[in-house]
């Protein structure tokens, strides 16, 4: 009796183990509606869900039909961007249907982490020969070169502004001290010395020390942000605190704050906190985060906190060698990779296809139906149709779900309600301001479980803690100990750099 | 009367001034979240937080309600699975507790030990979703409620505690004629409500706190829990303003008042009922833990 009982019980206990194995051999849904094929993508980052968003989704269908003459069902399913790595896992290992996944690439977290850990996508490179000629014409190489892994593309990549950042200045206080908008480093030294000098309280530069390597120094001494990489004089790629004048940087920086010019807190200091000192007229430079549209947000507050304030969005500074540049930003940001258990690889690349093909798809997927969800109001810009005030105030009408990648070389209308001086402040961002050709960012480097990545990996947390961070601090001015720290760290590491070096050229052809 | 020697009056001291400031600690940051939320945008981005709130004001508050329609449905979620939850979870854990503690029913050593089992070693993330999926919970209320019915620590707390008690008292109930059932609804389960507080505030704790679930199971907005909401609003503020005119950047959003609003109403419901609870949930947690 004693071992039938033991028997029965680890005969449950088996069933039990096995339930969930058996739970995976569920149906796998991939119709879609009638004969249409089910497109599922899944999509890392914020959209809101509009009202209009199922007219703009059959709209959207019916014109991918009368133009390619496939039938498609689109399903977005959006994620914040920390969930979406393990909804994709669960999904795979549920075996649902998912035939594209968003994200940004360039960074572990991102499209990256499914090349990097199990290839499991689609390699799309002959799909995009035979059905991506439009992608082909309106994306530049250089975005299928950042999504593209041992000659394979992995993901069908989009494409944004390399110019996005400018630096964030209190006009009126320039007036008050009678100095001009500075254009050089030394002018805006200048500024900050009117700036601190205006009252005790006033931090006169608030910002990060990436914020600073993207918009101040590095660009006006010739060098990269100390997070990118670079191409040396020898067309080596190299991380880009190991520039030689990186060491000048260091030190306007360690000089900086000890002049009390740049936030001395600016290591510790939330974003929210900067916020708060700019807006309440406790900053004269704003360069955290130095994101235009993210700036015009903040210049819109400060003047709502003071109506009397004056602002303006000024360009990159010239050095003393006259240098003058900001850091680009990726031209690929994101993209979509589709996974190899996709059935309709073809038929994503085709969408794709079709959304930069002509800008009225892509509007249409962008923006909506012209006269429901936008009007053309001229000038390249876009507003809103009569009577939908009613409509916004509770929901939005729509908010681009389905169109999910950025294509700005295709179309980019702005709403109508930014005022001209945020317009100029937005063409001369994206167009006008010089931006630092050698910088390389998000270089997408495989894993490399190596004795030398690891020393490698160790080196340079030393030499930031070292060297960079001191100085940046404001603690020490280590630009006497830079040189050697540089030579001791390119030995050192010298069979990591050269494996960079060739990995680089053997794969990111430019 | 006893008369405290000085070396026990400095030490109440000490403990009393340590045990303040240690409660300080935890009330102060939720006191700044509470006067963020009642004080004025422009003010609290000018000055900073504050104690008392600058520019007083429930703007906050409407902005929350008003711009993100979920919130309110949101919250009906999360009471909803709290009424629904609770008392299921409660029912299972106090009946399970009740025969685990009886040691002539068959099979109890191996049932008591693949419940400790549970407490040491887990599933892992990927069986349990396809469990809960298999299952036809993906998406479901039921994704939220069945995977926590069932808690092992509770458990233990509840099959200690009706192990703890005198066996004459079962006994007579049995020699009058009471089945089990009746005892255990008669006799034992009265005595046990200090422990029936104490497991009900852990459940409606956990019940109210559940994001993760959420997270894994739910794909529909409109059936997201308040805290799976509140996370989503503090990693993006903007993600759930389903406000057009936010999208314009037209209008400027309360952010940080807005947040630290919705961290209130998340928060307030379990503040309130605590307080009732509380004298039982410190008896409670003492009750099942020792055996005499």
């Amino acid at each position: 009796m004693k071992k039938t009982g033991k028997r029965l019980l680890a005969a449950l206990l088996l069933l039990v183990m096995c339930l969930p194995m058996m739970t995976g051999c569920d149906k796998k849904d991939v119709s879609g509606d009638g004969d249409a094929t089910k497109l599922v993508i899944y999509y890392g980052g914020n959209k809101v869900v509009g009202a209009n968003d199922a007219e703009v989704k059959a709209a959207i269908e019916e014109k991918f039909y009368q133009d390619t003459g496939n039938k498609i069902d689109l399903e977005v399913k959006v994620f914040q961007t920390s969930d979406l790595n393990t909804k994709v896992d669960l999904a795979i290992a549920g075996g649902e249907q998912i035939d594209g996944i968003i994200s940004n690439v360039g960074s572990t977290t991102g499209l990256d982490r499914f090349v990097n850990e199990n290839a499991f996508f689609t390699d799309l490179t002959p799909l995009i020969d035979e059905y991506g000629s439009a992608l082909k014409e309106k994306v530049p190489q250089i975005a299928f070169d950042t999504v593209t892994s041992d000659g394979k593309i992995f993901a069908i990549p989009e494409i944004a502004y390399e110019g996005i950042y400018g630096i964030l200045i209190r006009k009126d206080w320039l007036d008050d001290a009678g100095l001009p908008i500075p254009t050089t480093i030394e002018e805006f030294e200048t500024a900050l010395r009117a700036f601190r000098d205006r009252d005790s309280n006033i931090v006169p530069m608030v910002g990060y020390h990436w914020d600073m390597d993207r918009v101040i120094l590095p660009g006006a001494y010739n060098c990269v942000q100390a997070s990118y990489f670079y191409l040396d004089g020898n067309g080596n790629i190299m991380p880009g605190f190991l520039n030689p004048n990186y060491k000048t940087v260091l030190e306007t920086e360690y000089n900086w704050i000890q002049e009390g010019l740049w936030d001395i807190d600016n290591a510790s200091r939330t974003a929210s906190s900067c916020d708060n000192l700019f807006i309440s007229g406790r900053a004269g430079v704003y360069i955290q985060y130095p994101e235009i549209m993210a700036e015009i947000d903040i210049a819109r507050k400060v003047k709502v906190a003071d109506p009397d304030a004056e602002l303006e969005v000024i360009g990159p500074l010239t050095g003393p060698d006259g240098y003058a540049s900001f850091q680009k930003a990726n031209a690929c940001f994101g993209g979509v990779l589709v996974p190899a258990t996709s059935e309709n690889a073809a038929l994503m690349v085709q969408y794709y296809n079709w959304l930069v093909s002509d800008p009225a798809n892509y509007e249409l997927a962008k923006y909506g139906r012209e006269g429901y969800e936008w009007v053309d109001v001229g000038e390249g810009l876009r507003g809103l149709p009569e009577g939908a005030e009613d409509i916004i105030a509770t929901s939005a009408l729509y908010d681009g779900i389905f169109c999910t990648l950025d294509y700005t070389t295709v179309s980019d209308r702005l709403w109508d309600t930014y005022t001209e001086q945020e317009l100029r402040w937005i063409d001369n961002v994206r167009h006008n301001y010089p931006l630092h050709g050698d910088a390389r960012e998000g270089v997408f480097w495989p894993d490399q479980d190596s004795e030398m990545a690891k020393n490698y990996s160790t080196a340079s947390d030393n030499f930031k803690n070292e060297i960079l961070t001191p100085a940046r601090n404001g603690l020490l001015n280590t630009s006497d100990k830079f040189d050697a720290a540089v030579e001791s760290f390119k030995t050192a590491n010298a069979d990591y750099l050269a494996w960079m070096n060739e990995y680089y050229h053997e794969h990111k052809p430019e | 009367m006893l008369k405290r020697t000085r070396g026990e009056k400095i030490f109440n001291v000490f403990n009393i001034f340590l045990l303040t400031l240690f409660s300080l600690t935890f009330v102060i940051p939720y006191l700044i979240v509470v006067s963020t939320s009642l004080s004025d945008e422009l003010t609290v981005l000018r000055d900073g937080y504050t104690l008392i709130p600058k520019g007083f004001t429930t703007a906050a508050y409407e902005f929350a309600f008003k711009s993100s329609p979920i919130l309110l449905r949101a919250i009906l979620n999360s009471v909803g699975l709290l009424i629904v939850g609770v008392p299921m979870s409660m029912a299972v854990q106090f009946i399970a507790g009740y025969a685990l503690s009886k040691r002539f029913l068959p099979g109890h050593r191996v049932l008591n030990f693949l419940m400790v089992f549970t407490m040491m070693f887990g599933g892992g993330l990927v069986p349990f979703y396809l469990l809960v999926r298999g299952l036809g919970m993906y998406n479901s209320y039921w994704s939220l409620i069945i995977p926590g019915l069932f808690s092992s620590y509770n458990l233990v707390l509840i099959r200690n505690f009706f192990d703890g008690q005198p066996a004459a008292l079962e006994e007579a109930a049995l020699i009058d004629g009471a089945s089990y059932w009746q005892s255990f609804w008669r006799i034992s389960l009265p005595t046990a409500k200090p422990l029936i507080a104490t497991i009900g505030v852990f459940s409606m704790v956990s019940s109210w706190n559940n994001w993760y679930n959420a997270m894994l199971f739910i794909s529909d907005i409109n059936k997201y829990p308040i805290m799976l909401v509140v996370r989503q609003i503090y990693i993006d503020f903007n993600a759930l303003v389903a406000n057009a005119a936010a999208i314009q950047g037209i209008t400027i959003l309360p952010t940080e008042t807005a947040k630290m609003a919705v961290i209130v109403i998340a928060s307030l419901p379990i503040i309130i009922v605590y307080p009732f609870l509380q004298k039982y949930f410190v008896q409670g947690v003492m009750l099942g833990a020792v055996k005499e």
